[in-house]
């Protein structure tokens, strides 16, 4: 095996490949320079020595330092596993062409140090740019003296390690996947038929019963506040979507399809029969997408009650110092506090908003990109059948439009569904106020709506030359 | 005469520098009302551009196609797809079924898209399937089936329409030799009750099956043979001979 070879493979494979791997390599970026900043919060000394309270700006900080990396790396194993999923021709031909199993487990490592290198050096550069805007904004909110934020090695090493780990659990996976599969069967991997789902009606029953039971125990918790159930409520919403995508879709379509309608609109059945396949082949996908989408969405909810709360826990205090309760200089040390620890958890709270819609908006891609390519196939047939060309735009716009509308509904209804944990939670921070929870639940909604639309234009966009 | 094929070239346009590569370079045949007619030619002789040609998938750089006197070039754009799906019918080597349809919505897509009545579907649908062999199958998806039994179901969605013209490109060519043998009689049949078909292959089997076979090279018709009354066990051998000429001795086109 001559040296040059495998490093020579690895850079095709992922130029070959660059319509999966560029919006791989931008958000992955994209999250190195959020946690970057994250990460230079955590460590700079001017907030842990020059400003007042600023250690609790760290300590806040610090545990989104901690909780990202959660996020990060099964995100990034489920992504990765979709692109090896969809180059597993490419492996098995690698594997027929007489690559030995190490050489197919080195190119991929070169593979991923590329990207790993490509990625942190975009994010920590990125990161090094925003970071000193940040702090600035932060210190402008909490009306503090201007003061440049300043980066320091050991959050930049800190960042490096987490994404270190993360590619390496990476390698490990493609690694893995290529020993254990015979190279004829990774080339058949991506055309097989989905068979109908069996159990739909258990599965679609368990779904809305699981569904019920959460918004059940996100409406009582204001009775008996815990953190405990709104991780059950979590883990129902996660099993229940999955089972109302999967189930009820399925049970919906298929009786959709026995409708005399079927005889008659050409475009209906070419978009029923097409939804009935999505949802067999991958109603993961939009139930990862719905997921995000609620993760980001309630998140920023979450920051938007908190920020437009701070003014009326403060104008309590100063009615309490009226009282005679407190005295005016407790007070004053007590909005300061308040002001400072709401503040802090806004931008942390956006951080995460901007990862979960970056993940929201990457497994929305992938999806478009999966399904044009499949797409383009089966287009060309109608076509030869004689359905005409303006008839197929409009069958293809009707059927991205009931995909896109599924998860974005969703998100919808669990983050009503979940307005009364929301209220829980801030009313732990004393916002209890309904206009102002109201708001925020309306803003964050107008916001994440606009943002999906985006995600829908610039999709489409490509779905459609994908297409043509 | 139902189809004529007039001095018909087509040049293909290389993606990257733009260089003209002739496919067909002046094909001229006719096709009688109820022919079986074959065009045989090696991979790059120029069948499957012609086929695509007749079949109004694209258009020719030069030369006329009339289909019942009426010259293909002189329909619109938008009007291309309704003209295929009423005039035309198609079996494909790799059979283009939806694999998101049933075999039943698959045969009956057509009359859906030209809007027919439902109780018209069926009465179309059930006699066709039923010479077909297929009708136990119609609730079926295409990948739950035989490759013999996925190309029946095309050729039922081809003649659903009851076409003018039955296109055939390498009906046989994913088949194994049962089934495709089983697919070639009920060619024969079709054509028995008058269905004109015209069909691109490169087999010697399927072509034999025809009434007339056309031999293309390099673009050009380079022959033709016509079966006459021998029987097939007859007109195979010929074919063979002729063809085995053509290869060995036949004049470069270059």
């Amino acid at each position: 095996m001559r040296n040059a070879l495998l490093p020579h493979l690895a850079v095709r494979g992922l130029t070959g490949s660059r319509r999966l791997y560029l919006p791989f390599l931008l958000s992955t970026a994209f999250m190195a320079m959020v946690y970057t900043v994250i990460a230079c919060f955590v460590h700079d000394p001017l907030l842990g020595e020059t400003i007042a309270g600023g250690n609790n700006i760290q300590t806040l900080m610090s545990v989104g330092y901690l909780l990202l990396p959660v996020v990060l790396a099964p995100f990034l194993v489920y992504i990765y596993s979709y692109l090896l999923k969809n180059r597993s021709r490419e492996l098995a031909l690698y594997a027929i062409l007489g690559l030995e199993r190490r050489h197919i487990a080195l190119v991929l490592l070169i593979e991923n140090a590329l990207c790993f290198a490509v990625s942190l050096l975009l994010g920590l550069g990125g990161g090094a740019l925003v970071y000193p805007l940040t702090v600035r904004a932060l210190l402008a909110a909490l009306r503090l003296p201007a003061a440049r934020g300043t980066l320091s090695a050991a959050s930049l090493l800190g960042v490096t390690r987490v994404f270190a780990v993360c590619f390496a659990l990476l390698v490990a996976i493609g690694v893995w996947r290529a020993a254990c599969a015979r190279p004829v069967s990774l080339l058949r991997e991506q055309t097989q038929g989905e068979k109908p789902m069996r159990g739909r009606l258990p599965v679609a029953v368990g779904g809305v019963l699981c569904l019920l039971a959460a918004y059940t125990l996100s409406a009582t918790s204001r009775l008996a506040p815990s953190l405990h159930s709104f991780m059950v409520a979590l883990a129902l919403v996660i099993l229940g979507t999955y089972g109302v995508f999967t189930g009820v879709s399925a049970e919906v379509l298929r009786r959709l399809r026995r409708s005399p309608r079927m005889h008659t609109d050409a475009s209906a059945l070419v978009v029923v029969s097409g939804l009935q396949h999505r949802l067999r082949k991958n109603a993961a996908g939009l139930v990862n997408i719905c997921l995000f989408g609620c993760a980001a969405l309630f998140t920023l909810c979450c920051s938007f009650c908190v920020l437009l709360g701070q003014d009326t826990v403060i104008a309590r205090i100063g009615r309490a110092v009226v009282e005679g309760q407190f005295g005016l200089n407790t007070a004053d040390v007590a909005a300061r506090e308040i002001e400072m620890l709401f503040t802090t958890l806004a931008f942390l709270g956006v951080f995460f908003v901007l990862v979960f819609l970056a993940c929201t908006a990457l497994v929305l891609y992938y999806k478009q990109l999966a399904e044009s390519t499949e797409d383009v196939g089966r287009l060309r047939i109608l076509r030869a059948v004689g359905l005409s060309d303006a008839r197929a735009a409009h069958t293809v716009r009707r059927q991205l439009r009931t995909l896109f509308l599924l998860p974005l509904g969703g998100t919808l209804l669990h983050i009503a569904g979940a307005t009364p944990f929301l209220c829980t939670f801030m009313s732990l921070l004393a916002i209890d106020a309904p206009e102002v929870i109201g708001g925020s639940v309306a803003l964050a909604m107008l916001v994440f709506c606009l943002f999906y639309l985006l995600c829908y234009r610039a999709t489409v966009r490509a779905y459609l030359r994908a297409v043509a | 005469m139902l189809l004529t094929v007039d001095q018909l070239t087509k040049d293909h346009i290389t993606r990257f520098g733009g260089r003209r590569v002739p496919a067909l370079r002046g094909v001229s045949f006719s096709v009688e009302q109820g022919a079986f007619v074959a065009v045989m030619g090696e991979s790059g002789s120029g069948k499957t551009t012609l086929l695509t040609l007749l079949a109004a998938l694209d258009r020719p750089t030069g030369g006329r196609i009339l289909l019942d006197g009426a010259d293909m070039a002189a329909i619109p754009g938008h009007a291309l797809s309704a003209f295929r799906r009423d005039r035309l019918g198609f079996i494909f080597q790799d059979c283009n079924l939806l694999d998101t349809l049933s075999l039943r919505e698959n045969i009956v897509f057509p009359l859906v898209l030209a809007g027919l009545r439902h109780e018209e579907m069926e009465a179309r649908l059930l006699p066709l399937t039923a010479r077909l062999g297929i009708t136990p199958l119609l609730e079926k998806f295409p990948f739950e089936v035989s490759g013999g039994e996925r190309q029946r179901a095309a050729a039922a969605r081809a003649l659903i329409t009851a076409p003018s013209l039955l296109l055939a490109d390498e009906p046989t060519g994913a088949l194994d030799s049962g089934s495709a043998a089983q697919l070639l009689d009920m060619l024969d049949e079709c054509n028995a009750d008058g269905q004109t078909i015209v069909m691109v292959t490169h087999s010697l089997e399927a072509a034999s099956h025809a009434g007339r076979v056309l031999f293309l090279r390099d673009g050009l018709v380079a022959g033709e043979v016509v079966r006459g009354t021998l029987s097939r066990a007859d007109f195979y051998p010929r074919l063979a001979a002729h063809m085995t000429a053509l290869q060995q001795g036949g004049v470069r086109l270059a």
